[in-house]
Parts: C-alpha cells; sequence; structure tokens
C-alpha cells in the first residue's frame, strides 16, 4: 500500500477532480466520500490496531478497507457499515493467514509494533478469541449496539451480550496474569 | 473485574496517539495506477 508521504500523494483538488469523474460529476457524492475518510480512519485504525495488535498491520486493513469502499462507490447503499464490515473480515483474514490466530497475535504483538501506551492491554486483549476481542472493542471503544455488532459480525444478536460478558471476564484475568508477569 | 467504564477509557486512552498513516488522496491514487496498469 502506499502511505502518505509516498510517491502516491496526489494534490486536493486533483482528487476532488477524479471523485467526480468517477461518480458521475457529483460533487456530494466526493464531499461524502471524503467525509467518510474524515469521520472514520481515525477510530477504525485505532479499532484495527487493538484487534490485530499492530499498528502496521491495522493501517494496511483500513486502507484496503478504504479502496474497496471506493471501488464499489455509488453501488454500496450505505458506506459506513460497508466499511467496518469490510475492517473487520481484514482483520479476520488478517490472523487467519498464520497457521493459528493465537500464533498471528503472537507475532504481531511484537513490542515495537504495539504502541507505547498500556502494551499491556495489548497483550491481555490478544488472549482473547476474535469474536470476544472484536465485541469489546465494538461496544466498549466504537460505542456500537449489541444489534450493530451482531450485524458487522455477521452472528446472532443474542451471541454478542454472552461475548462481552466473558470477554470482559477474560480480560480481566488476562491483565492480572499480565500487569503481575510485568512486574516481577 | 474490570467495569465497562474502566474499559472503555483504557482502550480510549491506549490508542488515542495512534494517527492514520494514509491519506485518502493514496487510497484513490493506488486504484487509478492499478487500473492504468491495465488491471482492470
Amino acid at each position: 500500500m502506499a502511505r502518505l508521504g509516498g510517491c502516491m500523494k496526489r494534490g486536493a483538488e486533483f482528487v476532488d477532480e477524479l471523485m467526480m469523474l468517477r461518480n458521475g460529476d457529483s460533487t456530494a457524492s466526493a464531499d461524502v466520500f471524503r467525509a467518510l475518510y474524515e469521520r472514520e480512519a481515525a477510530r477504525q485504525v485505532r479499532s484495527a490496531t487493538l484487534l490485530l495488535g499492530s499498528r502496521a498491520a491495522a493501517q494496511d486493513v483500513v486502507h484496503d478497507a478504504f479502496a474497496a469502499v471506493w471501488r464499489r462507490w455509488g453501488s454500496i447503499a450505505d458506506p459506513g457499515p460497508y466499511l467496518q464490515r469490510t475492517v473487520l473480515n481484514g482483520c479476520r483474514d488478517q490472523l487467519r493467514r498464520s497457521r493459528t490466530a493465537r500464533r498471528a497475535m503472537a507475532r504481531l504483538s511484537q513490542r515495537d509494533e504495539i504502541p507505547a501506551v498500556d502494551p499491556a492491554l495489548y497483550d491481555a486483549l490478544a488472549r482473547l478469541r476474535f469474536e470476544h476481542r472484536a465485541a469489546l472493542v465494538l461496544r466498549f471503544y466504537l460505542q456500537l449496539s449489541e444489534a450493530e455488532i451482531a450485524q458487522h459480525l455477521g452472528c446472532r444478536r443474542g451471541s454478542v451480550g454472552p461475548w462481552i460478558r466473558r470477554g470482559l471476564q477474560q480480560l480481566a484475568v488476562a491483565l492480572d496474569e499480565v500487569e503481575e508477569h510485568d512486574a516481577h | 473485574m474490570l467495569t465497562e467504564t474502566q474499559l472503555s477509557e483504557r482502550l480510549h486512552a491506549a490508542t488515542e496517539q495512534i494517527d492514520v498513516e494514509f491519506s485518502i488522496e493514496d487510497v484513490i491514487g493506488e486504484d487509478l495506477d492499478f487500473r492504468a496498469a491495465g488491471n482492470r
């Protein structure tokens, strides 16, 4: 992927022109895509970092999700939920690419990838099943309802509450273990 | 026991220094270069 400052960097006016060409000369459509980026990019990168334990992997997943939205722009009825589902699927795929999710998390959770603030939290989150971790992040970081979480994770609504309760319990235990280990 | 409020505060504090490292121009520019290369 290209990062800010790379050879792909282009001017905002150029991009506005391209978006209008792509979307039938619709300034409103271009504005909506830009607004989606401005509203969602940071919170999606941050939530993906919590899910993956890696800043770099999170940047890749969210960049690719925005690219997927862009490619389908004009045919997506509700881009926000589409972006959210694509980010979650990207995180899941990222973890599945290794032999097991636990091994992937161990590999991704290298200290140089984890933000300096509260590494114990990242270590503890990495010990949870993806569904439990995702339910906690969607509920308590993104502030989504249980119905929205079920929609984004593609599960029954009745599953979300137990995942959150179990996730909270397991995270508390994991945090105690990690913090006790770090103290010695 | 970790409360919901404590977890919410901790998740936000742990991520507030993480910035987005790609721009909207990167997203669209990459798609254009992909198409220009004939990968339609």
